[in-house]
């Protein structure tokens, strides 16, 4: 009901905006690049999510110190913590980082941005961000444009940042008409009122300007200018800092319920402590002089003072907030839940199985199994078949004629959630055990590292014969729907008899029945392609179809094929060294070629009236 | 298969692995037994079935399993010719 509502009173909000004013077009323009920006950032670090950053990240966060010094040196680097705090979300969104680490980052980048203050007040300088927008753009496209997903990625990132820093830019220049009337030599008010109203007048100041760097740029200057009392200056740089969280929040609209709580963490640590520093106003202005006096700051250097009171607050911020992290964690967790979409992880695989090769064959065994169910739902779902149909008694031939249903699914997506990070692990975990183990179980873990690259080129081939089996699978030339159909049934007669080879407890036996099930696949490949050849004989099809059915039709071999080596790979992986009777015992390719190749198909049922 | 004759003509002069020898000969036999009922299996259901795809299916199942047989059955003849002669 709110939803019916909202929407259209936002439209018609912005209509009027739009119409009114040309600073709230900037404003409005800059809020949608921002969140644009935050978008195409998490499109990119999800590419590289499990892969190296994901690793770097993971190991320059893993403590508390370390979470808060990456805080602390990116935002003096970036000399931007609203920025450290939206990259920050979008790392905890991607699933890159837990929370409890994003926070130590973030509190970190609350002690980095003091490094502002110092350079502000001590050099005059100021780091320009938004200059850096237009190349980010340009070379975040052109790598877009390439063909690597790695470089795809980091092109995302780029944009990302790139339409960050635009929009900020906009958003500043759409504030560029209020901030004129912020004018602080008109409020100077003593006493706690004068706190308090500089401190709200410190909010706006940053919200408005979208930076509490500006804030306090304006803050330094005008007290060198003696237009603001030190008080007053001083509520102003707590202001700046609740006010700095806005773009946190912000980003956070874009973002999952992981960066929705990061986002609330930052604004609870700034307004404890602004709190904190509103109520020890005086202690703290005594520690400032005597750490002023300790440095040799000049007594009326207030603009150094303000610099030092600045980091101050902030490290009793740090100080007072870091023993209630995994508090604040757990209660963020309770209070804020959402949909919250796991990416599923290795069961089986610990450093303590590495320590004996049997363990760790055993482990890597189980977690390619796991990593073969996931892989099976993929690829069940990518040839629009349900699970239950996979593995039911129904005659997958039924499927031939009639418009196949669609199932919804990212397949990218799935493969990042389902496979990419147990696949990565795997793989890992496979090179470390086997130099650790002894010769006789190199061909197991061998088989094992085969097992999960066939089971990824599976998937990526489910991917290319997605394309037009979706479309033709349920398209109204009978012909294509049928042929399509029928990579849909070859594809789904292997998973089934893969899976009923999961419940033979004898590996001979499991190896002898593959054979069985690679004649048959060979069988149905051989006929899919006599009628494909037959249909262009026949001018049933066009040449355009003709040539998606062909590449379809290799993909699906593929597909098939690696799917007969991941079984294959699984029971040779979970034989006993030097027990080679399956092997011995099986087919030769030539044996399964002539084979399938005696019968072309007839063994097909519904499949005879071409063959009579 | 030549790597095992090695190994067999070395167990001939040591006497190692004689009984290893005879495990490996039990699992065959095991195999074996299975395969032939299973073969018998699919040649009553030949014989019993109608259609003709029904019948080209079950023909293609029981050549997967009579070369499988073979197969295991040469298995076994090597095995027995590398025994030491008493």
């Amino acid at each position: 009901m709110l939803g019916r509502i909202a929407l259209p009173s936002i439209f018609l909000i912005l209509s009027y905006g739009f119409w009114a004013s040309s600073s709230f077009k900037d404003l409005a323009a800059g809020v949608a690049l921002f969140l644009f920006g935050m978008l195409c950032m998490e499109q990119g670090f999800k590419v590289f999510s499990g892969g190296t950053i994901q690793r770097v990240l993971s190991s320059s966060t893993d403590k508390l110190w370390k979470s808060l010094s990456f805080g602390v040196v990116s935002t003096t680097l970036m000399q931007s913590s609203s920025l450290v705090s939206v990259i920050t979300i979008s790392f905890l969104s991607a699933e890159m980082i837990g929370l409890a680490q994003g926070i130590g980052i973030i509190f970190g980048a609350n002690l980095g941005t003091t490094t502002g203050a110092w350079i502000v007040a001590g050099f005059g300088l100021k780091v320009k961000i938004s200059a850096y927008a237009m190349p980010l753009l340009a070379f975040g496209v052109l790598f877009l444009m390439q063909s690597s997903a790695r470089l795809k990625g980091l092109g995302w990132i780029l944009v990302g940042i790139g339409f960050l820093f635009l929009g900020i830019y906009f958003m500043k220049n759409g504030f560029s008409e209020y901030a004129r009337y912020i004018d602080l030599t008109q409020y100077a008010i003593p006493g706690i009122k004068g706190l308090l109203v500089f401190t709200l007048i410190g909010i706006v100041a940053t919200v408005v300007m979208q930076s509490s760097h500006a804030t306090l740029t304006l803050t330094i200057t005008a007290l060198a200018a003696g237009q603001v009392t030190y008080e007053n200056a001083l509520a102003l740089a707590i202001g700046a800092n609740l006010g700095t969280t806005i773009t946190a929040i912000l980003g956070s609209i874009s973002a999952n319920v992981s960066g929705k709580r990061l986002a609330a963490a930052h604004l609870i640590f700034n307004m404890v402590t602004g709190a904190v520093a509103l109520v020890m106003i005086k202690p703290l202005l005594h520690c400032v002089e005597f750490i002023s006096g300790e440095v040799g700051i000049a007594a009326d250097d207030y603009t150094l003072k303000l610099a030092v009171f600045h980091t101050l607050f902030n490290v009793i911020g740090v100080v007072l907030m870091v023993p209630f992290i995994n508090t604040m964690v757990s209660w963020l967790e309770s209070r804020l839940k959402g949909v919250t979409v796991e990416y599923d992880q290795p069961r089986y695989l610990s450093e303590a199985s590495l320590e004996l090769p049997e363990v760790a064959q055993q482990a890597v065994h189980k977690e390619t199994l796991h990593l073969f169910d996931n892989a099976f739902s993929l690829i069940a779902h990518g040839v629009d078949l349900r699970r239950s149909l996979v593995r039911g008694d129904q005659d997958l031939q039924e499927l031939l004629e009639a418009p196949a249903k669609p199932i919804k699914i990212d397949l990218d997506d799935q493969y990042t959630r389902m496979v990419k990070d147990i696949y990565s692990a795997n793989i890992e975990f496979i090179s470390r055990a086997q130099a650790a183990a002894p010769s006789e179980f190199a061909e197991s873990f061998s088989a094992l590292r085969r097992a999960n690259m066939d089971i990824v080129a599976a998937i990526k081939a489910t991917k290319h014969l997605r394309k037009n089996l979706h479309v033709y699978s349920r398209g109204i030339d009978k012909n294509m729907r049928r042929e399509y159909n029928r990579f849909r049934v070859r594809v789904g007669s292997v998973l089934r008899e893969i899976g009923a080879l999961r419940e033979q407890d004898d590996r001979i036996v499991a190896l002898l029945s593959l054979d069985r099930i690679k004649v048959e696949a060979l069988d149905a490949d051989n006929h899919a392609s006599h009628t494909v050849d037959k249909l262009i004989r026949q001018g049933a099809i066009s040449s355009q179809m003709a040539t998606s059915l062909i590449n379809d039709g290799a993909y699906t071999r593929e597909l098939v094929g690696r799917l007969l080596d991941v079984a294959q790979a699984l029971i040779q992986a979970g034989t006993p060294p030097g027990e080679a009777l399956g092997d011995e015992m099986s087919l030769e390719i030539e044996d399964i070629a002539n084979i399938a190749r005696s019968l072309d198909g007839a063994a097909l049922p519904g499949e005879m009236e071409d063959y009579q | 298969m030549k790597v095992r004759k090695l190994l067999d003509k070395l167990n001939k002069y040591t006497g190692f692995g004689e009984n290893a020898d005879q495990k490996q000969v039990r699992k065959l036999r095991t195999v074996l037994r299975a395969l032939k009922e299973k073969q018998d299996e699919l040649q009553l259901k030949l014989e019993a079935a109608e259609g003709t795809h029904e019948r080209r299916k079950l023909e293609q199942q029981l050549e997967v399993i009579r070369r499988q047989r073979q197969k295991g059955q040469e298995v076994y003849r090597s095995i027995k010719d590398a025994r030491p002669k008493h």
